[in-house]
């Protein structure tokens, strides 16, 4: 053994590669007894042996195999340990028209080759896996010609895959921009260059990708110039602070035989920033809300010209009251009508200053309160809350009657009286309520009225009818406690 | 009677014949000789045809080509005497909106603050 040793130095380690090749019967092989091997194969065999990176030898022009542990892991039980000192041609039979040539260019003198993340199946349980490899072919000197081919690869199917996978994913997510409802364009460069667009950005442009694509923003969408826009990219662009838009115009007239057209725009721009920090480019996103805007403009004008008959309504209802009770001697109940009808309109007024549908609370108090010229001596303290339109009328109403009452009888009614109104948003077990509380202080004496007339009434109701109210006579101040469920008096 | 000095003259310019009879009926309870207009063409002619007038009170949505903030501003240059008090159904204009010198007052109004405002624009005319 200690002399086969020695002749066998240079099959020294090298693994489990390196104990097959001790243990291999070579003698009876067409190479003979590994003592007779030539320098260079032994050199070659060698360097193979200690490598961790995948290696094999063709050798002679049977091309006898020779490989290493390393590329041992890249075969399979269907090749391995057949392959070691097996014949090229014979082993590698399936896929010889791919590495045949390659083999035969090195054999024969005319140098090495470089193959880059090349298919070549390899049969490793059976049946031919895919397999992509980076590997060269460099030929092993003997007797002033090649004697053989060392090969150096690596198996890089993971890599392969995974570039594969993200080009997919690349490819996915250009379609997914390109189908975008909303606009999306990305600008490279401080002259915003058109880099990317999807089709509602030349939709909305009125311009092909190829009159946007490497042009800078001001040369390909001249007529967006002056309003504005050219500055917020260069602005984002220097300090990489964003920029939403709402609601924003821009005119546009992409071709001069057409008439300019106007949108409205939502919109962000947004630094693109290097790994590095630095700013590259800006990322374009949005939506052309035009539609929405004129809606809003329809409904504003609708609702305007509704307010207006309302209102115009009410002042004819004034007139047939004015004119149907004109006999009445006691005037004492026109009034209160009239002043009701007052307090109805204000009401109206508040709700269409904010667009019907809801209102705040706190501007309906102030609103009511204003026709009684009694501000300062009524303390009005809430958040804002935003109630629906039946609320704030019954509301509105209660107010009045409230400080109607306080003005004729109660603390209002002398000089020294003050009234605090008071609201929150209290949670209970079944959600939020709007909890009210008017408390009057240092009025005359406080008095229960015997008689229920209507104001009495619409305020022990409660605010929409929907809520409890508790009613105080204390010989401090009459106070009035209203509770409601908030979802009732947010409902439209 | 809130008004002294003789009956003032008011031109009510109103299209909706209900509020225009009671506005009129109420000044003319009050002391004031109303002369009625269902539209600023007419509320124009009478003032071209008849001087005397000292306010005019004047609804700003009235159908036809020219509406109440048009005729306010028509008697501004022609009429500069004549103060205007404007109404309307809708909540009140924007103040560059209204021609200078000229009030207005929300519909329904409180025909005490109207017959007040007219009692002080004539007081101090």
């Amino acid at each position: 053994m200690s002399d086969q040793n020695d002749a066998y130095g240079f099959l020294a380690g090298g693994g489990e590669m390196g104990a097959l090749m001790r243990a291999y019967d070579w003698q009876g092989s067409a190479l003979g007894a590994p003592d007779g091997w030539p320098q260079s194969l032994r050199l070659a065999i060698r360097l193979m042996l200690h490598s961790r990176q995948p290696m094999f030898i063709w050798w002679g022009s049977d091309l006898i195999q020779f490989y290493n542990d390393a590329y041992r892991e890249t075969m399979g039980p269907a090749m391995h340990p057949a392959a070691l000192g097996a014949k090229g041609r014979e082993c590698w039979a399936d896929i010889w028209s791919i590495i045949g040539p390659q083999i035969d260019y090195v054999m024969s003198g005319r140098g090495s080759t470089w193959q880059d993340d090349q298919l070549v199946p390899i049969n490793r349980h059976g049946q031919p896996e895919s397999v992509w490899w980076t590997y060269g072919y460099s030929p092993i000197d003997f007797e002033g010609a090649v004697g053989g081919v060392l090969v150096v690869c690596s198996d890089v199917s993971d890599k392969h895959r995974y570039t594969q996978e993200l080009q997919s994913r690349t490819e996915r997510l250009g379609q997914l921009f390109e189908q975008a409802p909303g606009f999306i364009a990305i600008l490279r460069g401080p002259n915003h260059v058109f880099e990317l667009t999807n089709a509602s950005y030349r939709k909305l442009t009125g311009r092909d990708e190829a009159s946007l694509i490497g042009k800078p923003v001001r040369d390909a969408v001249p007529d967006a110039g002056g309003q504005g826009f050219f500055e917020l990219l260069d602005q984002v662009y220097q300090t990489g602070e964003p920029f939403v838009g709402r609601r924003v115009p821009i005119e546009l007239q992409p071709d001069e035989k057409t008439e300019a057209e106007t949108f409205y725009l939502d919109f962000i721009y947004q630094a693109i920033r290097e790994s590095d920090g630095t700013i590259s480019g800006i990322f374009v996103e949005g939506q052309d809300v035009s539609d929405h805007v004129l809606a809003e403009e329809r409904l504003t004008l609708i609702n305007g010209e509704w307010q207006h008959r309302v209102k115009n309504t009410l002042a004819m209802v004034q007139a047939i009251a004015n004119q149907t009770l004109k006999p009445v001697t006691d005037r004492e109940p026109v009034e209160t009508f009239e002043k009701r009808l007052f307090a109805l309109s204000r009401a109206h007024d508040t709700l269409v200053q904010e667009n019907w549908s809801q209102a705040d609370f706190r501007i309906a108090t102030s609103s009511s309160l204003s026709a009684f010229g009694v501000a300062d001596r009524v303390a009005v303290k809430g958040p804002s809350v935003e109630l629906g339109p039946n609320a704030i009328l019954s509301l509105s109403m209660i107010l009045h009657e409230l400080t109607t009452n306080a003005v004729k009888y109660g603390a209002l009614s002398v000089e020294r009286g003050h009234v605090s109104i008071t609201w929150e948003v209290v949670d209970k077990e079944d959600g939020p309520f709007l909890q009210f509380d008017w408390q009057e202080r240092e009025g005359p004496a406080v008095v229960k009225p015997e008689h229920r007339g209507f104001g009495s009434k619409l305020i022990s109701r409660g605010i929409d009818g929907t809520g409890e109210v508790a009613l105080d006579y204390a010989p401090s101040g009459f106070a009035a406690h209203f509770t409601a469920p908030l979802s009732a008096l947010t409902r439209v | 009677m809130v008004f002294q000095r003789g009956n003032p003259v008011v031109l009510v310019v109103e299209d909706e014949a209900m509020i225009l009879l009671d506005t009129v009926d109420m000044l003319e309870n009050a002391g004031v000789t109303a002369i009625e207009a269902a539209n600023a063409r007419q509320a124009l002619s009478i003032l071209e045809d008849q001087s005397g007038v000292d306010v005019v009170f004047t609804d700003i949505d009235m159908p036809g080509d020219m509406n109440g903030l048009a005729l306010a501003a028509e008697i501004r240059s022609r009429w500069p005497a004549i103060p205007v008090i404007l109404t309307s159904g809708h909540m009140k204009p924007e103040l560059h909106q209204l021609p200078p010198e000229t009030s207005f007052f929300s519909k329904p109004y409180n025909q005490r603050e109207l017959l007040t405002k007219i009692s002080g624009l004539i007081s101090s005319g």
